[in-house]
């Protein structure tokens, strides 16, 4: 369990951002899944409380989406989301988390299970944060996270092709893998901009147009073992609690053979 | 820091820390309704509190998060119907057995409804996704989510949900409340932690990092200077007795092979010392402060490991038996760095070899049976280790009280908890009290004594109250798992399936102590070979010392694993002759009126007898599952494209208590309003002992049972009980408590025969509690009253006490339909159904509880439960994350219970057991299942989907337990 010695609780954003500007190494508190997530004892030093200042509200515009950071899991699972952010927002553990656990909270943890990473790279996310004036875009930011999330803003996925599969050893399990794809079907039945996203198979989820760039232009695959074949040698995992190594590889290459070959337009 | 808030409707303003977790703000401002089932890692949900209108873990809360948000416990239900009606409806559904998480569960219902008053399975599913429940099997939690939406429309709504039996009988075989369920349900002071007083002072082990090694030197000085530290226990200070942490019956057939704390570490998490400090934060700082050197020695990781010639030796202490027999054929002169071992009497062990017990008999000639053989199978079986879990961790609070020790415990076994720690603090029984408290989950792991006697000791020598809970970490690693097991069957039969010979040998990884060393293993033989008749069987046990954690008593008691053994390779014997699986069964199982001769070397540490069988429900147990499941009929097509389906069948059997070696007590008062009080001696771990003895002697006694409490397990004021293991709470303390109800039914006769001037055979005793003759008649209530006076006859007390030779078998059908992916090798349970005779079911509706309950735990260890350690013997799935059970979701879609009630001759009212044997189906089920669906045999169990996909032959590395 954690305790934390000084908790700082801003009244407002501008507050917090000066704060975390002179202390960019203080860990933020949102709804504290990760954070407080520990059952071992632990004493924080000092945590800064953003959880009553971020922004709560979903905005799903005809050509954007823009998330306050404050949201949390239910709420947006509660909203008019998009069939695949519902996908990837049920699989965050329980209830009880989904009811704590916020939008920005997923991305600032950025773990290689997170739910919602994988559909924000797809549908190229970007932030508001306090430390820019300009929207930054996910991946930049999760190679160097700077300032208090405040906004996520995504296309909107419409007429996209798209899937979110996981593996997990039981329903309320972190997912070891995840997988998500999305793509354009043109006239001809191919798929095209075809975007993968692993997660599982390193510190972070991550796009991966290596894969991507096997299937692209191809006609959308149907066979699964050829998929499964082309796919695995690229797939690099290390064996522990969850699986060893060669396991996870295969069942990551079949997720994601599943995920191309059901990907579903959005509405 | 002031804050304002709304808690439970009421304005309140606290100081509080804000850095605090809520949980702990909660609880020390007199909230115990909120429970801590994972420390703070927010995935049991047993802390679960309404925040701002959603169900969140008050343990990823901070307390300074909460000014003026609006916060529901459920100590709500002081002012608000709904959670009452919701507490009502899950103590009629049953759902409230230990009762350590019925707060949240209620708290999870409340909030459904709030925002869905007609909700479907899928949405009472994810309501409870955040609840963990070791005890229940989730499945009446339906039940009682309807149950409550009909009452808010009808509060005077009612329901029979569930069958009953004896319809000449007031309460047996009737669903009434468990009698401490309300308590419960609304989150009232009843655990160990509790009761701790504000003063209590906190105990925090260091634990070894090493698998097996010598503590060379330990320097406490630095820790022992540090601010709030009592006292530091190491193997330098601590009482040099040695003794068994198995609860069981003196004397214990098993080792006396380890002390408070030993100059030897033995695995991963053993103790290397105990610091006393005022807070838990200065005895955890102190702990760390400790400085040790160790002497690293090669530890033993596996069963293969402690056999090799050669191999490290766990135990190398001197070898001595307290009986007096001198140990013959095994080295006995030992390390004197090592503390002695010493055997009660022999368990034919070797310790020097690592072979802590064995036994080896049989019947018949199976050199014969092997040679009439058309058909001989060999088959190797393995069952990782599994934990229980239970929600509320080993926690124990002792303190010094008018000289004499006492120990708040949550124990399965209060006798056997005062025998041991009076010996190991050097104390004669009488000044060490144990009162057993309301038990958070104990399904074994209760009978070792783990906790309470470095607590005792402590209280006992500093003079100051003495707290020590597990956490979750320790729970994991070092309270006790089942043991690992590797166990070969040989089978032999003619064409038409009848079996000639039948082999089983087993050897069994105890760990790191000797404790349930033997027993365990044996008892995997003696509850599934009785199932079989063959003329030949022969059995051979070994139980080996390593450097893992102790394993120990588990639901089950090594059956599950026996019977995953000998029911797959039946169903494999099936395959190859080519008939049915069940029709195999059929033709050589046990039947009523059977001579069951393998009895005869199965005595339960003492020779045994064959028994000739009376009744047997299995044969409509079968007849049921055969019908229900379409067993004749082909295989339905599986739900899902792709995956492939199958069904499997097993029976199975338990005993119920050890005849001719426990016995239980209890004593019945008439108070002189007429009211009975119940001393009995059994202990409730959840299961509802209680509710069962109250309702054996409301039975008896003619009366309600609102007229009858009871009071249980606290060695000062009940009657001597062997405790609650091996399946004896119905058959044995239930039995007690039937004697001394008759007793005491048969005192008041003769008193009211002088009063009522009539002979005792003209006199019946009647509801309501009255005593009527062919003249007269009186209450009880008066009676009472006339014998405590001056003319009387003294208090009416009635006393009864039970032993047995008679072995009472509850039987088993289990049927599973499944389905399964053969590309991912995921699999997914689609029908459970368990056909139980447990006798008369004594309270059905909590004995169903206690089936769902077994059987979705077992669908756990069968699937995906498993503790796995590094190279290094390190256990390193210590938590809920990393070490899966099964949540709500993972209740088969089609889950059914069904008594087929055949009554005992001895058994209360016809019962028997029914809790332990439930865990014995689904592993063999399952794997039969799963060949009828992909073709392949899993030989080791949990068939996670790696064991799966690699006996499909689609990845070869193989999955270990240790990695």
């Amino acid at each position: 369990m954690v305790t934390v010695k000084n908790l700082i609780q801003p009244a407002s954003l501008d507050e917090a951002a000066l704060y975390t500007a002179h202390n960019p190494q203080v860990p933020m508190l949102a709804g504290g899944t990760f954070l407080l997530a520990h059952p071992e004892p632990l004493i924080l030093e000092t945590v800064l409380d953003i959880s009553r200042i971020v922004p709560k509200f979903i905005d799903v515009k005809e050509s954007e989406i823009i998330i306050g950071s404050g949201t949390t899991f239910q709420e947006l699972l509660e909203s008019n989301a998009p069939p695949i952010f519902i996908k990837a927002l049920l699989t965050m553990s329980n209830r009880n988390i989904r009811n704590r656990a916020t939008v920005g909270g997923n991305i600032g943890a950025n773990k290689s299970c997170a739910s919602l990473i994988p559909i924000f790279l797809l549908l190229d996310a970007k932030l508001k944060v306090t430390s820019s004036k300009t929207l930054v875009p996910l991946q930049t930011w999760l190679h160097n996270p700077q300032g208090i999330i405040l906004e996520v803003h995504c296309n909107n996925p419409r007429g996209l092709a798209m899937n979110f599969t996981f593996f997990r050893r039981t329903s309320c399990d972190l997912s070891s893998i995840t997988a998500a794809v999305a793509y354009k079907i043109s006239s001809t039945r191919s798929c095209t901009e075809l975007r993968i996203v692993l997660g599982g198979f390193s510190k972070h989820a991550e796009l991966r147009p290596d894969i991507a760039s096997l299937f692209e232009g191809t006609p959308v695959p149907s066979d699964k073992q050829a998929i499964r074949t082309r796919i695995q040698p690229l797939l690099h995992a290390i064996t522990d609690q969850r699986g060893s190594a060669e396991y996870k590889e295969y069942i990551g290459a079949e997720k994601l053979a599943e995920a191309l070959m059901s990907a579903e337009v959005q509405p | 820091m002031i804050i304002s808030f709304t808690l439970n409707g009421n304005p309140i303003e606290w100081d509080i820390d804000p850095g605090k977790p809520l949980l702990e703000t909660l609880r020390n401002h007199g909230i115990v309704s909120v429970r801590n089932g994972c420390d703070g890692e927010g995935v049991c949900g047993l802390c679960a509190v309404i925040l701002n209108g959603r169900q969140v873990n008050s343990c990823q809360v901070l307390t300074g998060q909460i000014a003026g948000a609006d916060l529901i416990t459920v100590d709500f239900y002081r002012t608000n119907e709904t959670i009452r009606i919701i507490q009502k409806a899950l103590i009629d559904s049953a759902c409230v057995q230990c009762g350590y998480c019925t707060p949240a569960v209620t708290l999870a219902i409340f909030n459904l409804l709030q925002r869905n008053q007609n909700p479907d399975k899928q949405a009472i599913n994810d309501a409870l996704s955040g609840t963990l429940c070791r005890c229940t099997g989730y499945q009446q939690f339906y039940n009682a989510v309807q149950l409550t939406i009909k009452r808010l429309q009808d509060p005077a709504y009612h329901e029979s949900l569930y069958p009953e039996f004896k319809p000449e009988l007031r309460h047996v075989g009737k669903n009434r409340a468990k009698v401490d369920a309300l308590m419960m349900a609304t989150g009232q002071r009843l655990y160990v932690e509790d009761f701790v007083d504000p003063d209590a002072y906190h105990v925090v082990l260091l634990e070894s990092p090493h698998a097996h090694a010598f503590i060379k030197k330990i320097d406490t000085s630095q820790a022992l200077a540090m601010p709030g530290v009592v006292t530091i226990l190491t193997h330098e200070n601590c009482p040099q007795h040695t003794y068994t942490t198995a609860g069981q019956g003196y004397p214990e057939p098993s080792p006396y092979d380890q002390l408070m704390f030993s100059r030897k570490v033995r695995y991963v998490g053993d103790r290397v010392a105990a610091v006393l400090a005022r807070t838990r934060e200065q005895a955890e700082a102190a702990a760390a402060a400790i400085v040790v050197e160790y002497e690293v020695l090669p530890p033993v990781l596996s069963i293969r490991d402690a056999q090799k010639p050669g191999a490290p030796i766990v135990h190398h202490g001197t070898v001595s038996y307290a009986d007096g027999t001198k140990p013959e054929g095994i080295s006995t002169e030992g390390d004197p760095r090592e503390e002695p071992i010493v055997y009660q009497f022999t368990l034919h062990g070797d310790p020097h070899r690592n072979l802590a017990a064995s036994a080896c008999d049989g019947i018949g000639d199976i050199d014969k049976g092997f040679s009439e053989a058309d058909v001989v199978i060999e088959r190797t079986y393995i069952g990782n280790r599994v934990q229980s879990t239970p929600l509320e961790p080993h926690v124990v609070y002792a303190k010094p009280e008018k000289g004499r020790l006492i120990i708040h415990a949550s124990t399965q076994v209060p006798w056997h908890v005062r025998r041991i720690v009076a010996r190991v603090i050097g104390l004669p029984e009488h000044k060490v009290r144990i009162i057993k408290e309301r038990v958070g989950g104990g399904f074994g792991a209760k009978q070792d004594i783990v906790v309470e006697d470095i607590a005792g000791y402590l209280a006992w020598t500093t003079g100051l109250p003495v707290f020590f809970r597990y956490t979750r970490k320790q729970e994991f690693r070092s309270s006790r798992t089942r043991h690992g097991m590797e166990i070969t069957m040989k089978l032999g039969a003619k064409k038409d399936g009848t079996l000639t010979a039948v082999y089983m040998k087993l050897d069994a990884d105890t760990g790191a102590y000797g404790q349930h060393c033997l027993t365990v293993p044996m008892n995997a033989v003696s509850k599934s070979l009785p199932l079989i008749i063959c003329d030949n069987m022969r059995f051979e046990v070994n139980s080996w010392y390593t450097n893992l954690p102790p394993a120990g008593a588990y639901q089950g008691y090594g059956a599950p694993k026996g019977s995953f053994a000998v029911q797959t390779a039946l169903a494999e014997l099936a395959e190859i002759l080519g008939i049915n699986q069940l029709d195999l069964i059929e033709k050589n199982r046990v039947h009523s009126g059977a001579r069951i001769e393998i009895l005869r070397s199965l005595g339960e540490g003492r020779p045994g007898a064959p028994v000739t069988l009376g009744e047997c429900g299995l044969g409509e147990m079968i007849s049921r599952g055969r019908k229900a499941f379409a067993w004749d009929a082909p295989p339905p097509p599986a739900t899902t494209l792709g995956w492939r389906r199958g069904r499997g069948a097993v029976i199975i059997q338990q005993g119920s208590g050890l005849p001719g070696l426990d016995a239980a007590n209890a004593e019945v008062r008439l108070l002189s309003d007429g009211s009975l009080l119940l001393l009995s001696g059994g202990a409730d771990l959840g299961t509802g002992l209680d509710t069962v003895t109250a309702k054996l002697v409301a039975e008896t006694l003619a009366v309600d049972l609102e007229h009858i409490s009871v009071v249980s397990g606290d060695t000062d004021i009940t009657p001597f009980d062997k405790g609650a293991y091996a399946s004896s709470g119905t058959y044995f303390s239930g039995n007690a408590a039937l004697k001394a109800a008759e007793d005491l039914k048969n005192k008041c006769l003769a008193a009211a025969s002088i009063l009522l001037q009539e002979p005792v055979s003209q006199l019946k005793l009647v509801y309501p509690g009255t005593i009527q003759g062919k003249t007269g008649a009186i209450t009880l209530a008066k009676l009472a009253h006339i014998s405590v006076q001056g003319e009387g006859h003294a208090e009416l007390v009635g006393f009864g006490s039970f032993k047995t030779d008679h072995a009472a078998f509850p039987y088993a059908a289990h049927f599973v339909d499944l389905e399964a992916n053969p590309d991912t090798g995921e699999v997914r349970i689609l029908r459970y159904h368990a056909y139980q005779d447990c006798g008369t079911p004594i309270n059905p509706d909590l004995a169903m509880g206690q089936v769902y309950g077994a059987v979705l735990k077992a669908i756990g260890h069968s699937l995906y439960e498993e503790l796995l350690f590094d190279t290094k013997g390190a256990l390193i799935n210590t938590n809920f994350l990393d070490y899966k059970i099964p949540t709500i979701y993972e209740v088969p879609e089609d889950f059914h219970v069904e008594f087929v009630p055949v009554d005992d001759e001895i058994g209360p009212f016809g019962g028997k057991s029914v809790s332990e044997i439930s865990v014995n189906g689904a592993a063999p089920a399952i794997a039969i299942a799963l060949h009828d669906a992909l073709g392949i045999w899993c030989r080791e169990w949990p068939f996670t989907p790696e064991r799966i996909l690699k006996q499909l032959g689609t990845i070869q590395t193989p999955h270990k337990a240790v990695l």
